[in-house]
């Protein structure tokens, strides 16, 4: 402790112990305030939120909240036996735990045998099966087909439904299970053949696959086409291509079935408030950037909030992957012409 | 009730926080200021790398404004207990200061040098000219 910041003031040594013994609790706390800003910067965590007090709110980062039919639970009213369904799309890959909080409104009942059960895939991938869809007899008119990928100079696309859907960034590009080999490149200033499309809502980590879209399983080849909220099966490739002149889109047939769940426990420091921890590495290798929930009880509650926060372990593993993740970031940013 | 509380806080204050024992806050909060100063330091090399990766978690303005309020009780401590503090700064930590800020400068104009380079050279003198004025108006204004 020789190096003395204020020389201007000087202590009597009674003073000066009680100031050395100060003086070393407070770097102590510095060093300790530290290593938890680093933790928490190398084994992150992902907050995501819904207020029903507040379901407007662009804040609300859990999305398609919605009950067994379908329908927005009104001011957070969940009839019993029903099921509440929401998704949560980490940009962080492969969380090691979820921990799921449900507070309710101090007038609800209290929520009896509560589950939380998660599957991973994407948000279309988890529409119902409809009918076989069948070839496209549209098929070889000049348009564009809908769930191809186009770029210009500003953005990539998704041409869907008559728009083009910008995709906000790379991140969301490569979660989405899109690939560049895909991407035509197209002029879509005014006066070309695209200036007829209108541009859409801008499609991020967290949107759904528009109509278009073909998804293939990763076990049998099974495909599928998003179409009205529905995902049609296809007889074949070939039908596919009468769809879509981009590859389809990976994902795994297991995501269906496979799922992890808890038991909400009552908080004991909070009345209203139910939580559960899920550790998720069984959904690791499954594909996917959506994590799907569904919140059973069997009596008649009304939430004001729903926050779900997704961990990492803390393991040499993630550190490793966390760390290249970081120096492929800064290799982006300053040599980023030599990276695809 | 609240005459009572004050009172005794007062006589508190009159008894045993002297001049003296006032001197430890003020060492403290110098020491405080040395750490937030090196922690907005690694605060900004971290996020010249990677935007985003420790704003996300604490904001800056948080990080300067503790950093101003403790500089603001250490000038009235200061005042206080009739401390003068050299006015003069540091050459060494001031070369090492113009430096960093200087290499701050032009890793957020990396960018901007693959455009067009005339335009980031001027925007860089711009902004050390303004960092020096700034500098000249606060030690010598």
């Amino acid at each position: 402790m020789r190096i003395d910041l204020s020389k201007e003031a000087t202590l009597d040594k009674k003073s000066q112990d009680v100031y050395k013994k100060l003086r070393i609790a407070l770097y102590f706390i510095a060093v300790i305030f530290f290593f938890y800003i680093l933790f928490s910067t190398i084994f992150p965590s992902e907050y995501f939120s819904f207020s029903f007090l507040n379901a407007s709110s662009l804040k609300n980062t859990l999305t398609d909240m919605q009950k067994d039919d379908g329908q927005f639970p009104d001011k957070g009213a969940v009839p019993k036996k029903n099921t509440t369904i929401f998704y949560a799309s980490p940009s962080s890959k492969d969380p090691s735990q979820v921990v799921v909080t449900i507070t309710l409104d101090k007038k609800s009942a209290p929520l009896e045998n509560g589950s939380i059960a998660i599957r991973k895939s994407y948000k279309a991938f988890f529409y119902p099966t409809g009918n076989p869809a069948g070839e496209n007899k549209e098929a070889g008119s000049s348009k564009i087909s809908d769930g191809s990928i186009v770029t210009d100079s500003k953005s990539a696309y998704v041409v869907s439904g008559g728009e083009l859907l910008p995709i906000n960034n790379l991140a969301t590009f490569d979660a989405m299970g899109y690939q560049w080999s895909d991407a035509v490149p197209i002029n879509s200033d005014e006066g070309t053949e695209l200036s007829e499309y209108t541009r859409g809502k801008l499609l991020t980590i967290s949107s759904v696959h528009p109509d278009g879209t073909i998804f293939s399983t990763q076990e049998d080849n099974k495909l599928y086409l998003i179409k009205d909220s529905e995902k049609r099966p296809l007889n074949s490739l070939e039908e596919a291509k009468t769809w879509s002149n981009s590859s389809p889109i990976l994902v795994s047939d297991r995501s269906l079935d496979t799922e992890e769940s808890c038991e909400l426990q009552k908080n004991k420091l909070s009345s209203g408030t139910y939580s559960c921890e899920i550790p998720i590495d069984n959904l690791a290798d499954l594909i996917g950037k959506d994590y799907e929930f569904q919140l059973k009880t069997s009596s008649d509650i009304k939430m004001d909030d729903v926050s779900v926060e997704f961990k990492k372990n803390i393991s040499y593993k993630n550190m490793r992957a966390m760390l290249i993740s970081f120096i492929k970031r800064v290799q982006m940013n300053y040599v980023s012409e030599n990276i695809q | 009730m609240f005459q009572k509380i004050f009172n005794k806080l007062r006589l508190f204050w009159q008894n045993k926080i002297s001049k003296e024992n006032l001197v430890i806050p003020y060492k403290l909060l110098n020491d405080l200021l040395f750490i937030g100063l090196v922690f907005l330091f690694f605060m900004l090399v971290g996020e010249s790398l990677l935007p985003g990766i420790i704003s996300t978690r604490i904001s800056f303005s948080i990080v300067i404004i503790a950093i101003l309020l403790d500089i603001l009780l250490i000038k009235k401590l200061a005042n206080y207990l009739g401390i003068q503090k050299s006015t003069e700064p540091n050459k060494k930590a001031l070369i090492f200061s113009a430096f960093v800020f200087a290499i701050f400068i032009l890793n957020s104009l990396v960018n901007l040098f693959r455009f067009n380079i005339l335009l980031a050279i001027v925007v860089f003198l711009l902004v050390l000219l303004t960092g020096y004025s700034i500098y000249k108006l606060a030690f010598e204004g």
